[in-house]
């Protein structure tokens, strides 16, 4: 829904981090980087949740009756009323979405709830002279991270997602971010993926032939190991030896791989549902969606009267 | 137009926006509570098919002990069955069953060795227990997925949408009393002395 909105703010500027204050960070580029960022990442309804925005529409629906005539209020009522049925239905979503454990991962739109991680072989991420973060809204936006709970972990791609942040963590008051170790919270649709059961035959052939190409190009240790007669080469019978031995390491690895457990991935939701990533405990958003629903519909209600009213 | 009869379909138009929203809600809360069913059906149907598997190996040592084998696949059929109708009722009560019938199965077999030692059985034994693990996790699931319906169906002003449009509630899954009773340690290990 909000895409537009995504394609309308410009990019992050290349942050010059050397370029400015005694830290080494200029925390003018940050700022404009990432409020810029957090509009695009948190989509039109959230701003619409804040007092920021009610504040400036209320000042905007003043000048609209004072400039061009109550009658035009009707416009503002009709957002209102926009906004009122998008924050509550988010609200709902939030209150009604069962959480899932990851040991289970049940499948489909479910609700998840663990702590953020970087991906494994990556130590760090964001930007120099600050803490690590897994996500930073103008700079690290569209890496994937982790979400683990007590029982497994679901690799997240915000790419697709609404992802809402608050500030003030790790005594960053304006910085926006999401910290390994904080807690997480995701809905969206939850899948595992597996290793493939359908074309086992086809890549069993391809890693045979692999595996042998392999061996081949290993002389010494191919006579080594198959040359039962010891005259230095390969015999048709002892060939057959060697095939069988590929086959069956063949075979026992991909059976290995087909017990692994699958990897739980969470990069989306079906067509008008929410994707949501946050760091801020679902109750509260929750309950800011709720109130913010209940302003928009009276400001509705009073805009409409107010255009009526002579 | 009357700025009065503008202000009349706004609000008419609004609140039909509200019962279109509700009534999406109330879908998407269905299709949540029947994913979350079939999502354990997924895993009721591997464990199915895994029993007769770890029953053809305890058969092979344990000659004895024809009675509990014959618990459990008696159990297990009642499950196939009552998944195959759609009856939850029977469905929780085979379930309830099996997983007693399992749990003895897999007590009376500490007294095989050569059963214990056998790496077929362990490995089915260790297979069964983590699907029963996960469905019990699924089962959770379902219930919270139904219980969320179930109460939104209740509410006001749902409850109109939901008696219009004939929504139905879903069943819970039970917890049998044994399963939620407090464990005896103590008479545990006093049990065999």
């Amino acid at each position: 829904m909000w895409m537009w909105l995504r394609n309308l703010l410009p990019e992050p500027e290349p942050v010059a981090p050397f370029a400015g204050d005694a830290d080494g960070i200029n925390w003018y580029n940050v700022a404009q980087n990432q409020r810029f960022a957090v509009l695009r990442k948190g989509g039109l309804m959230n701003l619409a949740s804040t007092w920021r925005f009610a504040l400036f529409g209320a000042a905007g629906c003043f000048l609209l009756a004072e400039q061009a005539g109550r009658e035009w209020l009707l416009l503002p009522a009709l957002g209102s009323l926009w906004f009122a049925l998008g924050l509550y239905r988010r609200y709902r979503l939030i209150v009604d979405t069962p959480t899932s454990r990851l040991s289970s991962s049940a499948q489909g739109y479910v609700e998840l709830s663990g702590t953020a991680a970087l991906p494994e072989g990556e130590s760090s991420r964001g930007l120099p002279h600050l803490p690590v973060t897994v996500w930073l809204p103008g700079y690290v936006e569209d890496q994937p991270f982790l979400l683990e709970d007590a029982f497994g972990r679901c690799l997240l791609y915000p790419q697709e997602a609404e992802i809402v942040t608050r500030t003030g963590d790790n005594h960053l008051f304006l910085l926006h971010a999401i910290y390994p170790g904080q807690t997480l919270y995701a809905l969206g649709e939850l899948r595992t993926q597996r290793h493939a059961h359908s074309n086992v035959s086809q890549e069993r052939r391809e890693r045979l032939a692999v595996l042998l190409a392999d061996w081949k190009r290993d002389d010494h240790t191919l006579l080594q190991n198959f040359d039962a007669d010891g005259n230095g080469q390969i015999d048709p019978d002892e060939w057959q030896t060697v095939l069988a031995a590929a086959q069956q390491w063949v075979d026992a690895d991909i059976r290995a791989q087909q017990r692994l457990p699958g990897t739980h991935v969470m990069s989306g939701a079906q067509a008008g549902q929410l994707f949501l990533i946050t760091n801020i405990p679902p109750e509260q958003l929750a309950r800011r969606y709720q109130w913010a629903a209940w302003l928009h519909t009276l400001a509705w209600w009073g805009l409409m009267a107010a255009a009526h009213i002579r | 137009m009357n700025t009065g009869l503008i202000i009349f379909f706004a609000l008419l138009g609004g609140l039909l926006l509200w019962g279109i929203l509700l009534y999406n809600q109330l879908v998407l809360l269905k299709n949540n509570a029947e994913k979350a069913w079939s999502n354990m059906e997924v895993l009721l149907k591997q464990r199915n098919t895994e029993l007769p598997k770890l029953i053809a190996v305890c058969k092979e040592h344990m000659a004895y002990e024809q009675t509990t084998l014959q618990t459990v696949m008696e159990a297990r059929n009642r499950v196939v069955s009552a998944m195959q109708f759609g009856n939850m009722g029977a469905l929780e009560a085979a379930d309830n069953a099996l997983r007693i019938g399992l749990g003895n199965l897999f007590a009376v077999a500490e007294a095989y060795p050569e059963l214990k030692a056998s790496e077929s059985f362990q490995h089915l034994r260790e297979r069964i227990t983590g699907l029963e693990d996960s469905i019990a996790d699924r089962r959770e699931f379902y219930n919270d997925s139904a219980a969320l319906n179930n109460t939104r169906m209740e509410q006001f002003p749902d409850l109109i949408i939901a008696k219009s449009f004939s929504f139905k509630p879903f069943r819970l899954l039970s917890f049998k009393s044994e399963e939620i009773a407090d464990v005896d340690v103590a008479a545990q290990f006093t049990a065999g002395t």
